[in-house]
Order: structure tokens, then C-alpha cells, then sequence
């Protein structure tokens, strides 16, 4: 081989290592792991919100059976005072309260009979979406650098209502237990009002003997 | 000779005036510029269309700006449009970090920008930015795929545009459910840009590799359709699931004739038009804006697909 040859390759060399060196390679599989921004510790967040600021909007909750008898006489009025909604949306999103008697475990949900009169379900399996987080009215999109990380306050409420709430409850569950709950429900003000509503359970506690 | 081509110099420069001039005519308010990331996907088409149509309802000169999915000439279009001191900027960006910068241009130059769809990482460039809650879509869809495979079987993921925030906002809310099940595993994830043909591409040698999938979960409808074409000219339509995302008429269709299974709905017109809408209560004073709008998506399952069908 020439020395020009020699030459050219070196140099060639020289460019393709210059131009790996300057690329930031990464897996898909690292960008689906990389949960939000850098400067943004949903951890943290969520942490601050549930210990500080959840605990007195959960004292707000509107009682059950009051506040569906409101949604059929007064649609209007229950919604415009007891719900939070997100941008453009007819997806509404209530906290709740009440007491009442563990009537049967199903594979997704607890059926709850409250005040003797009103059935509802407490979500154990599918506890997913925004109804916590939406139906508190504590967190604004505006603080938030993208919908990333303001759908990740979401999962992460989620998964601690789901591993501090509705786990430990499941271990002393039996039909007949009487409890008391505050929870949140989402209702679409174009559809017909579930029955039995379905609640995303954020404060349970057995109220047996009391 | 000399005259001759000294009059056909003034012919050539007046032209561009005369034209601008007859342009503003038409335009009782002003001119607003719709950019588009591409409009060679018909949704975008549709997008960038109906923002224009209403912009000219509204009583503006609209202009459509193709930027073909390349950053370089989208930074070009806004080079043009501050030039030419369009009164507003409807945009649909084709890169979440990389088009912060045209904003802020605009910005700077006085011209507001009102982000359609896709989203810039920023807070206050855009006067507000009207999205998709495709996160929340996409939690929606990983429940109904959960319960459709009750809870088990192997599947693949085939991504939009890696560069593009939607592609991860519907990628990990759906993981988000769908990682919660251990019996449900993803085999195999790869992009294939939000293309049709690419998907079906994709696909293919995917089910070379994994021919014993059960699901396929696909970021836009399109790679959905084109994901299933391959599915069934692999013989296995009846046994692999697939999920779009979009609400695309074509997916519709094929989810009421029993192909596709599920999809999510979003509605462009909606907010093509009510960018346009916003960016007019903008120019007339308002000033109240939040940073973000989200427009709610729905599931659409065979259950409730006739609701959205013509």
C-alpha cells in the first residue's frame, strides 16, 4: 500500500471516530425508562402533595350518597361546585366520602354498600388515570415543563394509593367490615351517571366496633 | 434597450408589492401562518386546513407552511414569516426541544405562536399550546388491552418518531398500565416514523423474529394499518391483536369490520380551529392563557365504534 494511501485511510479514520465520539447514542429502550425531565423529582412532588397538601382537600370531599343525589336532581349545580376538570375535556372529576359495609370482593373492584341505600365499587386492580390527582384541584398544568411530567404525578399518586392504601386494606377485608373511605371518582357529564360509581380509594380506614 | 430593461426591472419589483398588497386586501385583520410539521400525512393535512379555514373565517389572510418534518426548513419558515410580519403563527412543530428556539424568535419579533397538537418543551414561549392528552389516551387504551388479553401474552410496540414528544407520551402511558401485569410481555420495539408503509416493513420482520405474538400496540393509526396488513398476510389476522391511536376514518372502519381492536379518538378539527379561534381573542386583548390546554381523547372499541362512524 502507498503512503498516500495510508494517508487517506488514517485520515478517514480520524473522521469516522470524530463523528461517533460526537454522536449521543442511546437505546429505545433507555428513552422509554427515562420517566420525566432531569430538573423535575416526581418523587419529591408527589411525596410533598400527599403528606402536605392532599390530607385538607380530603377533609373538602363531598359526601356519596348527598352528592349523587345532587348529580340527579341538579347536574349543574354538582358539577360546577364539586368537580375539577383538565382543559377541553367533559370528563369530571370528583373527591368523595362516606361510610358504609364491604358487601363482596370481586376480581377488579369492593362492593360497598353505603348508608344502607347506595351502592358503590373501590377500584383495586385498574388503578389508573388522573382522577386523583384532577379531582384534588391542587395541581396546575403551569407548573409543569411538559404533559411528561404532569401525567407522572399521576402514575405516581397512583401507585402510592395503590402500595399505602388499597394493599394494606385488602389483607383485612371480608364481607361485613364496615369502613370509612374518601375517594375519587371521574363522571362523564355526557353519559349517564354510573351505577354503581366506581372510586379510586385514597383514605380507608375499618371502622368496626366504633 | 437600456430603457426597455430598466422598465422591465421596475415590472419585476412592483410585482411582489402589488401581489402583497392585493394579499392584505382580502385580510380585514391581519395575516396568520399555519406550519405544519408534514403534510404529507393526512392527518396533519387535515390539522393544518382546517386551522387555516378558520383563520380566514376569523377575517385573516392564512398561508400554510410546510416544513416537512425537517427542523432546518420549519427554522426557515419562521425566518420568512418574522420577515414578513405575519400578525400570528399557528405551529405544529416537528421537534420538542429543537423548535423552543423559532418560538422564542417569533416571540422576540412580537408575533405570538399558538402550538396545535404536538408540544414544544417550554413554558411560556407559545402564548399556550392546544394538545392531545395522548398520555392519558394511551392509559385508556393500555386498560383495554389488559382486559383483552386478560392480563397475559407476548406482544410488540412500534413507535412514532423517536424525537417527537408524543411518540413518548403515548409509549409510556401506556406502559404505565400496561408494565403493572408481569404476564404481559413486549418482545420487540421499534420505530417506524408514523409511516404506514414503514410499519408494515417493520412488521414483518418482527413476526420473522417473534412469530407467536399475541398483540401489537402502534403510536398512530396508520403504522397500525400497516402493521396489521402484515399481520394478515402472515396468516395471523385471528390471532394478533392490534392498537392504533388516532381515530383515523380508515382505522374506524377497520375496527367496525373487525380488524383492528381498539384505538383512540382525538379530534384535530377541534383543535386546528380553536387555536385559530385563540390566537384571534389573543390579537384582540385577551390575555389570560394557560400555558397548556389538553383536549380529552376517547377509546374507541367495537363497543362504541358506530358512535363515531358517518
Amino acid at each position: 500500500m502507498s503512503k498516500k494511501a495510508v494517508n487517506y485511510l488514517a485520515g478517514a479514520l480520524m473522521v469516522v471516530v470524530v463523528i461517533v465520539l460526537s454522536l449521543d447514542i442511546h437505546s429505545l429502550d433507555r428513552e422509554r425508562r427515562r420517566p420525566v425531565s432531569e430538573a423535575f423529582d416526581v418523587e419529591e412532588y408527589v411525596e410533598h402533595l400527599w403528606e402536605n397538601r392532599l390530607p385538607g382537600r380530603l377533609e373538602e370531599a363531598a359526601e356519596l350518597s348527598y352528592l349523587l343525589e345532587l348529580l340527579r336532581e341538579d347536574p349543574d349545580e354538582a358539577f360546577d361546585n364539586y368537580s375539577h376538570k383538565l382543559g377541553i375535556s367533559n370528563t369530571h372529576y370528583f373527591y368523595v366520602s362516606g361510610s358504609g359495609v364491604v358487601d363482596g370482593i370481586g376480581e377488579e373492584t369492593v362492593t360497598v354498600t353505603v348508608n344502607e341505600t347506595v351502592t358503590t365499587e373501590f377500584e383495586t386492580t385498574y388503578v389508573f388515570g388522573n382522577a386523583v390527582r384532577d379531582g384534588s384541584g391542587l395541581v396546575d398544568i403551569d407548573e409543569f415543563l411538559n404533559m411528561m411530567d404532569f401525567n407522572m404525578v399521576s402514575v405516581y399518586l397512583n401507585r402510592k394509593v395503590k402500595s399505602e392504601v388499597i394493599e394494606p386494606f385488602m389483607e383485612e377485608l371480608e364481607p361485613g367490615t364496615r369502613v370509612w373511605f374518601t375517594g375519587a371518582a371521574e363522571i362523564n357529564r355526557l353519559h349517564d351517571l354510573p351505577d354503581p360509581l366506581r372510586i379510586i380509594p385514597i383514605q380507608i380506614s375499618v371502622t368496626d366496633g366504633e | 434597450m437600456r430603457r426597455n430593461l430598466v422598465l422591465f426591472l421596475l415590472l419585476i419589483m412592483t410585482v411582489p408589492v402589488l401581489m402583497c398588497c392585493q394579499r392584505n386586501r382580502g385580510a380585514e385583520k391581519g395575516r396568520m401562518a399555519v406550519v405544519i410539521s408534514t403534510l404529507n400525512n393526512p392527518w396533519f393535512v387535515v390539522l393544518g386546513e382546517s386551522a387555516a379555514a378558520k383563520a380566514r373565517e376569523l377575517g385573516y389572510d392564512a398561508v400554510i407552511y410546510d416544513s416537512q418534518n425537517n427542523s432546518a426548513r420549519e427554522a426557515e419558515h419562521f425566518d420568512n414569516i418574522i420577515a414578513m410580519g405575519y400578525d400570528a403563527i399557528l405551529f405544529n412543530p416537528t421537534d420538542a426541544d429543537g423548535s423552543v428556539g423559532n418560538v422564542l424568535r417569533a416571540r422576540e419579533a412580537g408575533i405570538p405562536t399558538f402550538c396545535m397538537d404536538r408540544e414544544i418543551n417550554s413554558r411560556d414561549a407559545a402564548v399556550t399550546q392546544l394538545l392531545s392528552d395522548n398520555f392519558t389516551g394511551c392509559v385508556k387504551l393500555g386498560q383495554h388491552f389488559v382486559r383483552e388479553m386478560n392480563q397475559q401474552g407476548t406482544y410488540v410496540e412500534i413507535l412514532g418518531l423517536v424525537g417527537d414528544n408524543n411518540t413518548w407520551n403515548r409509549s409510556r402511558g401506556f406502559h404505565s398500565v400496561v408494565d403493572e401485569f408481569p404476564g404481559l410481555r413486549m418482545v420487540a420495539q421499534q420505530s417506524a416514523d408514523f409511516d404506514r408503509n414503514m410499519a408494515m416493513e417493520v412488521m414483518e420482520s418482527m413476526l420473522q423474529a417473534h412469530p407467536d405474538i399475541d398483540a401489537v400496540f402502534a403510536g398512530n393509526d396508520a403504522m397500525a394499518l400497516g402493521a396489521y396488513q402484515a399481520v394478515l398476510a402472515a396468516g395471523k389476522a385471528d390471532e394478533v391483536k392490534v392498537f392504533g391511536f388516532d381515530g383515523s376514518d380508515d382505522a374506524l372502519r377497520s375496527i367496525d369490520a373487525g380488524r383492528l381492536t381498539a384505538t383512540v379518538m382525538q379530534f384535530p378539527v377541534m383543535m386546528a380551529e380553536m387555536s385559530a379561534v385563540l390566537a384571534d381573542e389573543y390579537l384582540n386583548g385577551r390575555t389570560d392563557f394557560d400555558s397548556r390546554t389538553p383536549v380529552e381523547v376517547v377509546l374507541v372499541t367495537r363497543d362504541n365504534v358506530s358512535e363515531f362512524l358517518d
